[in-house]
């Protein structure tokens, strides 16, 4: 609990200094999925904040096939706000797609994804200095949900392939920034263990769940932005069938 | 699936951005005409512990504005008949002087007196500029005329001899290159031309030469405290260092023991026994009877390459240097002291051959041949 409320109290003060932030990258909300049969179908949408963004995520779940799922995620943070109106900042764009399997528990499920996602990381300082990474993510993700009528909550881990496989940036930036991105450079990709956790109360066929990501342990020099909180609506089409049945 | 993914992880390929200094119009029109990469070079000075721990330190040089000055040092443009530039007496490959006695300046004209070498600028540059030293400042030309760098090039530029332009020409010659604009907006926020920016440009480039890394540097760094110990290098040969003792006793009074600045602004060596009516050195400038035939003590960083010597390129070799101060000092009324001998006369080292050979092979040990090839200080222009 300490925790929790630690990483929340860093996301809104770093967020309340946001404006003008610069960012190489963030951990997206860790999908933890409760899946219990072919044909469960969720989708989620709701608000992100980190350490310099807030953010649209968008997630999505179905089995096709018993015991068998895929997920897509997407991340959009002030992507048009910093690249088209040139407000200073990051703005960062970012889709995946993952595929894996699950078993369903007495309460919950226990799930494995792994998938690939790729997105643009775009940073703005000021007198037409930029930065532009592609940014490319290979994950393997391990979760274990739990879930009764009207309470959820769950714990992943998600290990984590960073690379940028292409780059660009001015020169004639902050000297800090410049540091950072030429580590960046130099040293990626990076292995990234991730740790979600959420909790969200059921009503159902909506669930209501606050999310935090964080990567650990820190990457210092990199100007990473180390957690992401979100709190997320889901519809669970799989739970209206099962009901109406 | 997962063997998929290992596949991935195993292949780590590193990144590789691109990093962008000037916009792509600025760039192509910087490289229409000169060949500066595209990002800048770092001008950063970082002296070796045998000269950090004699307490010297180089003046910080700004990185935009020593590339502008580059392009400065070298560019013809600014000259009356277009055909000379700072470079042309100053050469990168004679440690920044020239193998002449008079360099030819403008429409051949012989400059009044010998290129001193500026290869080592950065080696006393914190002790120059009365802003800093007051005083105790050291000054550029032979007659110390010149307070900083900065003097210095508008002392050549403006100079009949050498580049006979006045100020103003030189701003106007300036702004009428196209390759300047880029230049001045990355070293000073915008593309205004000024007297003081160009004089500016040019010390900082100036400034940012040192020679340091000599093969007496690298042996002297290795011993602790050299300044205090005077010790033998491992490295040299023994000729070598039996040179260096000679320096140590008969050289360094004057143009100190560890090649860092000058211990005199200025001094008579006894080259004449009067002073020489049509230049009377620093006497010139001060006025002072004291200064009367009295020059600028310079560095011997680079010697070997800067002949020929003293402020009239009188003496062609270093043979005929090391004899003169071996059996050559004439008694002029501002003979220095330290080149006196206890009576007052003029000091004779009574050298012998081989002792003359010994502190010529040392005084080459002080080449720095890194200095000579170092592209960040070579014209920039396109031939």
């Amino acid at each position: 609990m300490r925790f929790a409320f630690l990483v929340f109290a860093n996301v809104l003060i770093f967020n309340s200094l946001a404006v003008g932030q610069h960012f190489y990258y963030t951990p997206n909300t860790v999908a933890i999925p409760v899946l219990v049969q072919k044909q469960d179908f969720g989708v989620s949408t709701g608000t992100a904040w980190g350490n310099g963004y807030d953010a649209l995520e968008l997630q999505g779940i179905y089995s096709p096939i018993s015991h068998g799922a895929i997920m897509l995620n997407g991340f959009i943070s002030r992507s048009n706000e910093v690249r088209s109106n040139r407000k200073e900042g990051a703005g960062y764009r970012f889709f995946e797609l993952g595929v894996g399997a699950y078993h369903a528990l007495e309460r919950g499920s226990a799930s494995i994804f792994a998938g690939v996602g790729q997105g643009n990381l775009y940073n703005y300082y000021g007198n037409e200095n930029f930065s532009d990474f592609r940014v490319r993510r290979y994950f393997v993700q391990p979760g274990l949900a739990y879930a009764d009528t009207y309470f959820r909550c769950g714990l992943a881990l998600r290990f984590s392939r960073l690379s940028y496989p292409k780059g660009q940036s001015s020169f004639d930036i902050d000297a800090q920034e410049l540091d950072a991105i030429r580590k960046i450079e130099e040293d990626s990709p990076f292995f990234l263990p991730e740790l979600g956790l959420n909790g969200g109360i059921i009503l159902s066929p909506f669930v209501l769940a606050v999310n935090l990501s964080t990567v650990f342990p820190d990457v210092p020099g990199l100007n990473f932005s180390r957690f992401n909180m979100s709190l997320m609506l889901t519809f669970e089409l799989g739970k209206v069938k099962r009901t109406r049945k | 699936m997962f063997a998929s993914l290992l596949l991935v992880v195993a292949c780590n390929k590193k990144a590789d951005f691109d990093y962008h200094y000037y916009s792509p119009e600025e760039f192509a029109t910087i490289s229409q005409y000169l060949n500066l990469p595209d990002l800048p070079d770092d001008y950063t000075v970082s002296f070796p512990a045998h000269l950090r721990s004699a307490g010297l330190f180089p003046r910080p040089v700004e990185r935009d504005k020593a590339v502008l000055g580059r392009v400065l040092f070298y560019d013809k443009k600014l000259s009356k008949d277009g055909k000379i530039s700072c470079a042309s007496c100053h050469k990168q490959e004679l440690g920044f002087g020239d193998d002449i006695a008079l360099s030819k300046g403008v429409y051949d004209r012989s400059t009044a007196r010998n290129s001193i070498a500026l290869a080592s600028v950065s080696n006393f540059s914190a002790y120059y500029g009365t802003d800093l030293n007051g005083s105790q400042a050291i000054r550029f030309f032979w007659d110390n005329r010149a307070e900083t760098a900065a003097d210095q090039s508008e002392g050549s530029l403006t100079n009949e001899r050498e580049m006979d332009m006045h100020m103003d020409e030189v701003v106007a010659a300036v702004q009428a290159q196209p390759y300047y604009s880029p230049l001045f907006k990355k070293a000073f926020g915008d593309d205004f031309v000024t007297a003081d920016r160009v004089k500016e440009s040019i010390s900082n480039f100036v400034n940012a030469m040192g020679s340091y890394q000599s093969k007496f540097d690298e042996q002297a760094s290795k011993v602790n405290d050299y300044y205090n110990s005077y010790t033998n290098f491992s490295g040299f040969s023994n000729q070598e260092n039996r040179g260096l003792k000679i320096y140590q006793a008969s050289c360094a009074s004057c143009h100190s023991p560890i090649m860092g600045r000058p211990m005199l602004f200025n001094a008579s060596n006894g080259l004449d026994a009067v002073t020489n009516p049509d230049d009377r050195g620093v006497g010139e400038v001060t006025g002072l009877a004291a200064d009367e035939g009295t020059f600028k003590v310079p560095t011997l960083r680079n010697i070997a390459l800067s002949a020929p010597y003293m402020h009239d390129g009188r003496f062609q070799t270093l043979e005929e240097v090391v004899e003169f101060y071996n059996s050559g000092i004439q008694a002029h009324t501002n003979l220095h002291q330290n080149l006196r001998s206890g009576n007052g006369s003029p000091m004779r080292l009574n050298l012998t051959e081989s002792d003359k050979q010994d502190l010529i092979a040392f005084l080459h040990t002080l080449t720095d041949d890194h200095m000579l090839a170092d592209k960040r200080f070579a014209d920039p222009f396109k031939q």
